[in-house]
């Protein structure tokens, strides 16, 4: 069970890093490409990314307590963070998966929006 | 602040790197000792022990040793399988310490090799140089330069949010190196700022004799308005204050002993079943004799000092110690840092993050190094000798930790070469293959001022590969433990995790040996 909650964390911070990477302009020509997004859906997607980063910091917390939790917490960010910069590198199809799936559920298909000429 | 980021970096980065390398290490510390101590293999999940502390430990004891002036006994736990039974003596001053396998209570005439713990950790806080805290000092001055370094870097590296994720991997080296270098400093700056603040405070007593001296001083003569308090008095109101420390003289009368079975039983009513990890006798033997007991403190990160006190002799309860907020704070601190607590995520999470500060320091190392070759086609001799310094700390480091595990490995392959090779032999090993990598590197460097420092990477490279996997069979052939038992058909996980990290490391290193060797030759 306590490995369930520390992966779930995981994942929540990977998500949200992934969300700010994505946000930014280099990282979302080699994700996603074509022409970047308004300023309002960059600033929804940093909202998410905190959400999800904010989740992590939650479910930590919930999973191993506050002494443990914070720790286990900071140490997730910067493994994810790390995380998400390698898969930049080797495995953006990856983080243009976790993209699609956002966009699904809060951007309305924002992504085909903004692609279209 | 770029001035200082450099020469803090120039001069003391080899020792900041190697102070982070056995810091790592010593996250598992315990595991490695089991890897070097077959002997101590014990699985406590497998193997239940059915001590009896009164009998099989106490009363072996009173009858060798009762003149000593206190006991020390450590039950064994999952990362410290065995008993540790210490007897300390005051006339002359001396400690003597034996390990004993918990259920055969068989003495383990091998624990006490160099290992882990009393190798890796000691170099880690102290560089192995007692004499005057020296070590301690040099290690001070490394830490407050890592935090120049953090903060210095921090203020100098203007792009921190746009490249807080860039890894420009597959451009080429000097541009790599630095992405790395920016990635890992930014993203582990929690990790890195805690650790080495937590680090400097907790050896706050060597960098500051005085300090406590002079406060219980102060407070003593506030007191009593004695204006002369000593300070022996004051490390004793700090002592037991904050530790709990009572001192207590014996009455030179025979005494005898109750049930200490019982007495950890009444103890673990208030801290809970199996939480009695340390019993220490004080006087035993004596009418005035008391034991203490202390608890672990797996289940939280704070470092417990709490302990209860009984009387020996009729078992009754002295009283007990409970830390001050204040003492929480600091036991919190030195939790963070120590890691003694039973939670293998959060363990492994120090380990990468620890490697992730290792790749940061020999990331920025190399930067300058790469930055300052590229305006030359045969480097200076100032950029040629730091090029064999960054080969000495951390290809040098590395294979001499190596050696460290393959030679104790050969130590017991035959009792003759055991022999041989002296109860030290480990660690001569570590520090002669670090002074030959050292010169390896300058003589590969003064040979080939151009690119000979790439054939020293390749080539200590190559040696680190062979190390790792040499140590790996001979734990096989001298043990019998291959990866085969220690992962699927008699599961030990220590013993497991230090093949398979070693193997890793053989790995890694073998790739990075054979890219570098290509791209010598792509010189020529």
């Amino acid at each position: 069970m306590m490995h369930i909650g520390l992966i779930a964390s995981f994942v929540c911070a990977y998500v949200g890093f992934s969300c700010w990477a994505i946000s930014q302009t280099q990282h979302w020509r080699t994700v996603i490409g074509g022409p970047f997004p308004s300023q309002e859906m960059v600033r929804t997607q940093r909202f998410f990314g905190m959400v999800m980063v904010a989740l992590s910091l939650i479910i930590a917390l919930f999973n191993d307590g506050f002494s443990f939790g914070a720790l286990v917490w900071v140490l997730i960010l910067s493994l994810a963070a790390i995380l998400v910069a390698f898969s930049l590198v080797w495995c953006p199809s990856l983080l243009s998966y976790i993209n699609k799936v956002i966009s699904y559920f809060y951007f309305a298909n924002a992504v085909e929006k903004t692609n279209k000429p | 602040m770029g001035p200082v980021h450099t020469w803090a970096g120039l001069i003391l980065s080899g020792l900041i790197f190697a102070i982070f390398w056995t810091g790592t290490l010593s996250v598992f510390d315990k595991e490695i000792d089991r890897w070097m101590m077959p002997d101590t293999r014990i699985n406590l999940t497998k193997v239940t022990p059915s001590l009896s502390v009164d009998k099989d430990i106490i009363q072996p004891l009173s009858e060798q040793q009762n003149a000593a002036a206190y006991w020390t006994i450590v039950l064994p736990r999952e990362r410290i399988p065995y008993v540790i039974k210490a007897a300390s003596y005051k006339k002359p001053r001396r400690h003597v310490r034996k390990y004993f396998h918990p259920v055969t209570l068989a003495s383990l005439t091998n624990a006490n090799r160099p290992n882990a713990s009393n190798f890796i950790y000691p170099f880690h806080h102290n560089l192995t140089l007692r004499k005057d805290d020296l070590g301690a000092w040099l290690v001070g001055v490394a830490s407050i330069a890592m935090l120049c370094l953090l903060v210095s870097g921090i203020v100098i590296h203007r792009r921190i949010f746009t490249d807080f994720f860039s890894l420009r991997l597959f451009r080429k080296f000097s541009r790599a190196n630095l992405d790395l270098h920016n990635l890992t400093g930014v993203v582990l700056l929690p990790f890195t700022l805690v650790i080495t603040l937590s680090g400097l405070i907790i050896v706050q007593q060597v960098y500051f004799p005085q300090l406590i001296s002079r406060v219980y001083q102060q407070a003593i003569s506030v007191e009593n308005g004695n204006k002369t308090a000593n300070e022996k008095d004051a490390q004793r109101l700090f002592s037991a204050k904050v530790l709990g420390h009572i001192r207590e003289s014996a009455s030179g009368e025979k005494g005898h002993f109750s049930s200490i079975e019982q007495m950890i039983l009444k103890a673990e009513l208030d801290w809970g079943k199996g939480s009695v990890y340390l019993v220490r006798v004080n006087h035993p033997g004596d009418t005035n004799s008391s034991v203490v007991f202390r608890r672990h403190s797996d289940d939280s990160v704070t470092k417990s000092n709490d302990h209860k006190r009984f009387n020996t002799m009729t078992g009754e309860p002295k009283g007990s110690f409970t830390g001050s907020q204040a003492v929480g704070i600091w036991n919190f601190i030195s939790g963070i840092h120590y890691i003694q607590f039973d939670h293998w995520p959060l363990r492994w999470l120090y380990f990468f993050a620890g490697l992730g500060s290792c790749l940061l320091i020999a990331t920025g190392l190399l930067h300058w190094t790469t930055a300052s070759n590229k305006n030359y086609l045969t480097p200076p001799l100032n950029v040629a000798l730091m090029s064999v310094h960054n080969i000495a700390v951390i290809t040098g480091v590395i294979a001499a930790t190596g050696v460290f595990l393959l030679t104790n490995r050969v130590r017991d392959i035959s009792p003759y070469l055991d022999t041989v090779m002296g109860d030290k032999a480990e660690i001569y090993a570590f520090f002669s293959v670090w002074l030959l990598s050292l010169l390896h590197a300058l003589l590969s460097v003064l040979r080939d001022r151009s690119y000979g420092y790439l054939r020293a990477w390749a080539q200590q490279s190559g040696f680190i590969a062979v190390v790792a996997v040499c140590a790996v069979i001979l734990n096989w052939v001298g043990t019998g433990d291959s990866l085969i038992k220690t992962v699927f058909t008699d599961t030990y996980w220590p013993v497991a995790a230090t093949d398979l990290v070693l193997l890793i490391a053989a790995a890694s290193a073998f790739w990075a040996s054979v890219k570098l060797r290509a791209h010598y030759q792509e010189r020529f």
